[in-house]
């Protein structure tokens, strides 16, 4: 971040993951709506970065293996040698 | 490195930590690859290098990370070069050169809690992921769909943590602007702005 106001008000939140982590309890709200007022574009950024996380999370296809290649794995690798024996 | 006390403690090993995480690495390989027989090569290639190397492993600690380690770091030095996929520029490698646009807040006039958005835009989050440099994609793949957290981010791909966020923060910006730009050329509409 090249913001130097911004570099300020992050300063004083100390280590928060403010990226992912939206307002929680009443106490965190407090210095997060000093960062609203001073800048409200940061609370902007934070709730869409929340948003979108949330949004790719139930919307990205899950994509899963055959059970065939499943097996194909486990089958291959039922006995194992010692590590210095190749497969 | 302490050599696990017998085969028997391999296997076990094998079962019971690095089997139940097959699923988790075909979906990160086939967001490496984008093709169905590379992932499964990779992942087997994965899983026979994990086998070699179990003796460097700490049963009971984080298989799951050890193993995307393996595979991502198998990936770079291996599949990427045969890759069919065009070669891509790394973002930090040119990031000096170009003006930094894109450390703007992902675009808030999209309402991503719209399911309706979802219906928009589902099939062209795929092919939007799969234009994403693979930094980028790594770290949304990690992060938003296998849960990884930046330390264990920073370890898997050997990156500082400030690496591991900038780029996240980066990845998900892109992401959004690509499919805000074509839920515009769609006609969709619904701008959070927009006077109902």
């Amino acid at each position: 971040m090249r913001d130097q106001n911004f570099q300020e008000l992050m300063s004083k939140f100390g280590n928060r993951n403010l990226l992912d982590d939206g307002p929680g309890s009443v106490s965190e709200t407090q210095p997060y709506n000093t960062v609203g007022e001073a800048k409200p574009s940061i609370e902007e950024q934070l709730d869409s970065q929340l948003a979108f996380k949330q949004f790719l999370k139930r919307s990205l296809p899950n994509i899963k293996p055959s059970s065939e290649f499943i097996q194909s794995i486990k089958d291959r690798i039922k006995i194992i040698d010692a590590p210095e024996n190749s497969l | 490195m302490v050599l696990m006390a017998n085969n028997d403690v391999r296997q076990r090993v094998f079962e019971r930590e690095f089997l139940p995480e097959l699923g988790a690495l075909y979906g990160f390989a086939f967001h490496l690859t984008y093709d169905e027989a590379a992932a499964e090569d990779l992942v087997q290639d994965t899983i026979e290098r994990a086998i070699k190397a179990i003796d460097q492993y700490r049963q009971g600690t984080n298989a799951k990370a050890w193993l995307f380690k393996i595979m991502r770091n198998h990936f770079i030095n291996g599949y990427r070069k045969k890759s069919r996929r065009p070669s891509m520029v790394d973002y930090e490698d040119v990031a000096a050169i170009i003006p930094d646009t894109d450390t703007q807040s992902i675009p808030s006039l999209m309402d991503w809690n719209d399911e309706s958005l979802l219906d928009m835009v589902g099939d062209e989050l795929s092919a939007a992921m799969y234009r994403l440099s693979e930094d980028f994609r790594t770290v949304i793949v990690l992060s938003d769909l296998q849960d990884f957290k930046y330390e264990e981010i920073a370890e898997i791909l050997e990156v500082p943590i400030g690496t591991v966020r900038s780029r996240l923060f980066r990845a998900r910006n892109l992401l959004a602007k690509d499919l805000q730009d074509y839920a515009a050329e769609n006609g969709f509409t619904n701008n959070r702005n927009q006077d109902s």
